[in-house]
């Protein structure tokens, strides 16, 4: 799971354009000021590429931190 | 490049995947407004590229759902061909329409009045008759990218119904990519010479092993993969691009294939230079180089042995060496998908282009006849024509392309593209000077070029295909200018020849033609003057 949280984290930083030990595990749309409606879009456009899933509007709307982003992964 | 991106939905995404080039994306829903507002930031100094990256749908509003004819769709055609037409030293970057395939009328969508589809092509009529009028618009084809990875892949329904974004990555990426690839063939950055391996590459097998007849080419069978593969060759050769080859074998059988087998799709009179033979590779392809006059870094070589592969890409410099497919089925589609569109990209094909083949082929028998005959009698011997047009605006595609190509004879290399050309000739203060020129070989085109600035009382651009050095074509060319400023009633012009890597034959050109130097600068720039009296 560690590992996926890393990724997402990775993930997560590039396409906020910040460098990758600016945020955490821990980041989220509430801590982190880059973060976005937009960049939330944007970040789930570039998860699912990543990771060859589909997201559904509701997961979108709802998967706002990195922990609930890697928790779609499967384990 | 400085470009806004337009559109009526949101493209914001787009932006991180046109790197390096600098994109502004516009306001939300601006791209109407953008067109026609004069005061608009599309319409300012700040932007040379407009791209225009419409959603078709969203085009046509109620009109999707049956709710009349598309007239918005064609309010924003009137729009954009209104904008192009006032802004022709801008570069605007458009596309097809290219409606989803979810459509209310279902199986009666081919004949209904109302039909989707017959809307799609009548608007795509009117789109390509607006680009063919205004050459600084610059159309690629969206449909493309959806026959090529499916609807289901590229679009994004919750990101639309949550952020108006259309798209999903995948698009983004591989839209950015055609983009990418259509502004380089727009700007003539295309390479010119495909060279070519026989065994294994243009037909299956040996020749040497299996004969003229044993190999692998034919009409039926895994042969026909090979027969695709030199139609495609063909094909890319039909838009301007030179074909060679290099194999190693014996030069009789090659000429057997040639002679004998009925499945040759590309024959001898269609490669520029055939050198097989048992010499390395690199040497042959460099004496090519020679034979064509044209540098080396402008070539693509093909080759299904990784050896060969690597020993060209390490010897040459510039070179393209693209990888070869693993599977012979491939060929055709790789060599028309990947290979074609990467180095050999073309936005408009000229009349120079299909013929160019045999003026180089007519070169190599010139040069035979120069090598008898000492050079008054050669030139007189060739019956030269020449016909020099002042201005000719139905060749803007050709002029922007010499001056995007010509490296060698050309005393300032500055590039142009279309829209800065049509501004030279239409303008009162420039002339464009084009000569065609022809002899009893067959005639090369245009191949002459000059750029006049009446109010500086300069040349601009002096350039002249490399086909014709030595052939004393620019004496001609230059005594015309003469004329043409004179006429305008100066007494001096000015010329200046700027150097680069490639034009050191030149750096003497005005000296030897009667100018005298004024000053040099220290990047070795000169001027020169000459008196007209």
């Amino acid at each position: 799971m560690s590992e996926r949280i890393a990724e997402v984290t990775e993930l997560v930083s590039s396409v906020l354009g910040l460098s990758s030990h600016a945020i955490d595990a821990d980041a989220s749309m509430e801590n982190t000021p880059q973060w976005d409606s937009l960049a939330q879009l944007n970040i789930c456009l570039a998860f699912q590429e990543r990771f060859g899933t589909t997201m559904d509007m509701e997961t979108i709307a709802q998967s706002t931190s990195v922990l609930k982003l890697a928790a779609l992964l499967p384990s | 490049m400085k470009a806004l991106l337009l559109s009526n939905i949101n493209m914001q995404p787009l932006v991180a995947f046109l790197k390096p080039w600098d994109v502004t994306c516009g306001e939300f829903n601006s791209m109407f407004l953008d067109l026609a507002n004069p005061a608009s930031p599309a319409a300012s100094g700040d932007f040379n590229h407009i791209f225009c990256l419409f959603d078709s749908d969203t085009v046509l509003g109620d009109a999707l759902y049956g709710n009349g004819l598309p007239l918005q769709a064609e309010s924003f055609l009137d729009a954009l061909e209104s904008f192009c037409a006032a802004h022709p030293d801008k570069i605007v970057v458009s596309h097809s329409f290219c409606l989803g395939s979810s459509r209310w009328l279902n199986y009666a969508d081919m004949l209904h009045p109302l039909s989707l589809r017959a809307a799609e092509t009548g608007l795509n009529g009117r789109l390509i008759a607006i680009a063919r009028k205004n050459p600084n618009l610059l159309l690629f084809d969206m449909e493309v990218l959806f026959r090529r990875h499916g609807e289901d892949a590229l679009l994004s329904v919750p990101m639309w119904y949550l952020g108006r974004i259309r798209y999903s990555n995948q698009m983004f990426r591989a839209l950015a990519a055609l983009m990418h690839e259509a502004v380089d063939a727009y700007a003539n950055r295309s390479r010119k010479v495909l060279i070519l391996d026989l065994d294994n590459t243009l037909w299956g097998g040996i020749v040497g092993e299996a004969g003229p007849l044993g190999i692998a080419l034919s009409e039926d069978g895994p042969g026909r993969c090979y027969r695709d593969l030199q139609r495609a060759i063909k094909a890319i050769q039909r838009t301007g691009i030179l074909l060679a080859i290099s194999s190693k074998n014996n030069p009789r059988d090659v000429d057997e294939v040639f002679d004998r087998n009925p499945m040759m799709v590309l024959r001898r009179e269609d490669f520029a230079c055939i050198r097989a033979n048992w010499d390395p590779k690199p040497q042959n392809i460099l004496d090519i180089a020679e034979t064509l006059n044209l540098g080396a870094d402008s070539f693509v070589f093909i080759d299904d042995s990784p050896v060969e592969r690597e020993l060209v890409a390490a010897a040459i410099a510039g070179i393209a060496v693209p990888e070869f497919p693993k599977h012979v089925e491939n060929l055709p589609t790789w060599l028309l998908r990947e290979v074609a569109p990467n180095y050999f990209g073309k936005y408009s094909i000229t009349a120079e282009d299909a013929g160019k083949t045999g003026q180089y082929r007519a070169n190599e028998e010139r040069r035979q006849l120069s090598r008898t005959l000492d050079l008054d009698v050669f030139l007189r011997d060739l019956q030269i024509e020449c016909v020099i047009h002042v201005d000719p605006v139905e060749q803007v595609n050709r002029i922007a392309q010499m001056t995007q190509k010509t490296n060698q004879f050309n005393l300032t290399t500055r590039r142009y593209e279309v829209p800065q050309i049509r501004k030279f000739l239409e303008s009162q203060e420039h002339a464009v000077i084009l000569l065609e020129y022809k002899d009893r070989f067959g005639s090369e085109g245009s191949v002459g070029l000059a750029i006049l600035d009446y109010a500086g009382g300069r040349i601009d651009t002096f350039l002249m295909s490399c086909r014709v050095i030595g052939r004393k074509v620019e004496d001609r060319m230059l005594e015309t200018i003469c004329e043409l400023f004179a006429k305008r009633g100066l007494n001096r012009i000015s010329g200046e020849f700027i150097p680069t890597a490639k034009n050191q034959q030149v750096a003497r050109f005005y000296e030897t033609h009667g100018f005298s130097l004024l000053s040099e600068q220290a990047d070795g720039r000169k001027n020169y003057q000459r008196s007209l009296a």
